[in-house]
């Protein structure tokens, strides 16, 4: 039964992991859509069923909506810099995220969800209590099942058409959300899986418009997955492997807020 | 999770493009240089190698450089002029010198080539440093080899006899002597000119740099050409020769002693010195009133400053003013000039924004609420002075410049350096790093940093008179101004 579980899981895990671009905060650097054609929900049958086919192409809807727990680890650059670092993020349905990114000379970035407080604090910004569109983006990544909700949360979808992605044949997808923001995915024609998006994504240094490419799909704890992806804004480019993924259960200390972050929530309510 | 990572990176990436906003390193080939090494008779790199390297530095510019018209250079046509002549190189030096002076045809800050055993040198020995036959007489210096990490035979190291030297009127004077120091006890002071290092004179070297730079390279590349001529191995000695005083020639044997901080090695930038040194100084103005002012120092915008910047911030948080000084420092990670700014704004603002093509960054602040230690405190609210000179240049331009448009410091010495343009540092096949900007960067009220540089408040230069007196005119200058300037306490 335990077996099951966690079979489940991972196939759960691995599916959001694909499917990760369709969620509503994203935006789309080239659909412009009227307010007014917002009001009315638009989904094209054939780009339901191009996305439908990529859950199935990860493990399918059952197996992702029993997700609870999700680890991995892997290596991070920045090959224009010659910077390289680890990344290991842990994940507790549905509210609770930590991500550990150390890179030598920069230092230990974290970032974390725990209930309705998104953070980060590293060496050189600091203790932060994310802004709302910070932070909005990261509770979204602490269930996994809400990629389910992709219809709910994207009032407009559209298949745009097959065309060269990443070196293969793709069909491209546009989604506009709720907020009216866009986004463009990309899912391979041959396999199914998402294989990249176009977005704009914030940062503590305003909206990024970036590309994703996610490569070398493999099996990995019994599911199929990426294990690189390539990240490029502008003429910069980042670079995560994945080598370890597990769904077992993890220990709640690790969400707990770090001192100084405590510290700030506590004179964060004080101000309020 | 993918869009997990997507956040995940999308910070980081907002991370990394602030980190190239990156320091002018001291080795980099760069500058126009005119001089022209005598070509080796014989072969010592492929044509291969020659045009593997060409060719990655010039797709590189042409895929990344932030203006797609090139700065008005027609970029195929000086791939069509440089490529036979990179072809023809004949050593490793002469593709670098073909390379930098395709670089060169683009007139801006941030490009040039980081030979690999500058940007990773083998550890400090005994081996005298290879030049690849770099001249060692004046008269056949170019300027390559005069800015690139030189021991003179004193093998790899970057151990220091304790001066700082700044061009005062085309001269090397010392600027500052660190307590202490084998140059402190040696009775070293302020307001000497540095007239040799060892039999090479200062001022022909300085000629030779003059001529093959344009003034804001000088004022950034200069100094740096002085000190990896001082600096050596540990335990060895350098003859100094200065002219005291009263002007008459003084010659020490000056040992040298281990450089205080911490060296990092970032990225492909090639290993650095790291130090920060804060102090509070209390005075009484001319009315009577105790002014105490806090003084930041630091040599270069790298990760490990920002706690201690931070530590320098919380205690001297009860000080009547700051001042930051930024003198002869090149730049470093654009981030932490966000990650500074914070100690000292009170609101949420913007130093200021780089373009790439196809991206913006805007670098952001966010007022400190608590220290990384988990106490509570609050920004600077009282004056903050910047000191800068023609040495402070990329980050440090960044940081003053963008706290400068928002009207938060006053900047005190002469025009920065000019050189500002955020910038990525990719290896090359041969193992050299291509420095190369990606981005513009203008401040909240559109001030371009790039040529422009950061435009003092308040023009104060350094003078060798007053340093003879133990006078450092700027930061007197500045301390003035904050006592004018402190409300009552």
């Amino acid at each position: 039964m335990k077996r099951t579980n966690t079979l489940k899981a991972a196939v759960l895990g691995v599916s959001l992991l694909t499917l990760s671009g369709i969620a509503g905060s994203l935006h789309a650097s080239t659909l412009v859509v009227e307010p007014e054609a917002m009001a009315e929900v638009k989904h094209d049958q054939k780009a339901i069923d191009v996305i439908e086919k990529s859950f199935d192409a990860v493990g399918g809807r059952e197996l992702m909506e029993s997700a609870e727990y999700v680890y991995f680890k892997g290596g991070i650059s920045i090959p224009a810099a010659g910077i390289t670092g680890s990344i290991e993020t842990f994940i507790h349905a549905p509210d609770k995220l930590l991500v550990l990114v150390n890179i030598p000379m920069i230092g230990e970035q974290k970032q974390g969800v725990n209930g309705d407080v998104a953070w980060s604090s590293d060496a050189m910004s600091g203790p932060r209590l994310l802004p709302e569109d910070e932070a909005k983006a990261l509770r979204e990544e602490t269930n996994p099942a809400s990629r389910l909700n992709y219809k709910k949360d994207n009032p407009f979808i559209e298949y745009v058409g097959e065309v060269d992605f990443d070196g293969q044949k793709a069909h491209k997808i546009r989604l506009v959300d709720t907020d009216n923001k866009e986004s463009n995915e990309y899912y391979s024609v041959e396999k199914g899986y998402l294989i990249g998006n176009e977005a704009k994504v914030p940062t503590p240094m305003g909206e990024l418009q970036m590309t994703s490419y996610m490569r070398e799909y493999k099996e990995m704890a019994g599911v199929m997955q990426p294990t690189k992806m390539v990240q490029k804004a502008g003429p910069q480019e980042f670079v995560i492997t994945i080598t370890d993924v597990s769904y077992d259960e993890i220990d709640a200390s690790i969400f707990e807020f770090p001192a100084a972050v405590q510290a700030l929530v506590k004179a964060q309510k004080k101000e309020d | 999770m993918n869009r997990t990572r997507t956040r995940i990176t999308a910070r980081a990436l907002a991370l990394g493009a602030a980190l190239y906003m990156s320091t002018v390193p001291f080795g980099c080939a760069t500058g126009s240089s005119n001089a022209v090494a005598e070509a080796p008779q014989q072969r010592t790199i492929s044509v291969e190698e020659s045009l593997a390297d060409f060719d990655a530095v010039w797709q590189l510019v042409n895929d990344t450089h932030f203006d797609p018209n090139f700065n008005g250079v027609d970029w195929d046509a000086m791939r069509e002029k440089y490529r036979p002549q990179a072809e023809a190189a004949m050593s490793r030096g002469e593709l670098r010198q073909v390379m930098t002076s395709m670089l060169n045809e683009l007139g801006q800050s941030h490009f040039g080539i980081i030979p690999s055993d500058a940007a990773d040198p083998e550890p400090a020995t005994d081996t005298v440093h290879d030049h690849e036959g770099a001249p060692e007489t004046d008269e056949e210096i170019n300027v390559t080899e005069a800015l690139a990490p030189s021991n003179d035979g004193d093998g790899m190291g970057d151990a220091i006899t304790g001066i700082d030297v700044r061009i005062i009127d085309g001269q090397a004077v010392v600027s500052n002597v660190r307590e202490g120091s084998t140059a402190d006890r040696a009775g070293v002071k302020t307001g000497w000119v540095l007239q040799r290092i060892r039999d090479r004179e200062v001022s022909t070297l300085l000629n030779q740099l003059r001529e093959a730079l344009s003034e804001e390279e000088m004022g950034i590349y200069a100094v740096g050409a002085i000190n990896s001529r001082i600096e050596g191995r540990e335990g060895s000695s350098v003859e100094l020769t200065f002219l005291n005083g009263t002007d008459e020639e003084v010659t020490l044997e000056l040992k040298r002693q281990p450089r205080p901080g911490e060296t990092v090695k970032f990225g492909n930038l090639p290993p650095m010195n790291t130090q920060l040194e804060y102090a509070q100084e209390t005075f009484t103005d001319d009315s009577g009133r105790e002014i105490k002012v806090g003084i930041i120092r630091f040599n270069i915008w790298m990760v490990p400053i920002a706690p201690k910047f931070e530590r320098a911030m919380y205690e001297l948080r009860d000080s009547d003013g700051i001042i930051i000084d930024l003198r002869g420092n090149p730049g470093g990670v654009g981030a932490l000039s966000s990650a500074m700014g914070r100690f000292i704004m009170s609101e949420k603002g913007s130093l200021g924004t780089m373009t790439m093509r196809g991206a913006e960054m805007s670098f952001n602040i966010e007022p400190v609420i608590v220290t990384t230690w988990g106490e509570e405190l609050a920004p600077f609210t009282g004056p903050v002075a910047i000191l800068q000179d023609s040495g402070s240049a990329s980050t440090s331009e960044v940081f003053a410049g963008g706290l400068q448009s928002l009207g938060r410091v006053k900047v005190f010495g002469t025009r920065s350096a000019g050189m500002a343009l955020p910038s990525n540092m990719d290896k090359l096949p041969s193992g050299d790093v291509l420095l190369h900007a990606i981005a513009d960067f203008v401040t909240s009220t559109g001030a371009r940093m790039e040529h422009g540089g950061v435009i003092p408040d308040y023009e104060v230069k350094l003078s060798r008179e007053d340093l003879l007196m133990g006078i450092d005119t700027p930061e007197q200058r500045a301390k003035e101004w904050i006592a004018d300037s402190a409300p009552a306490r």
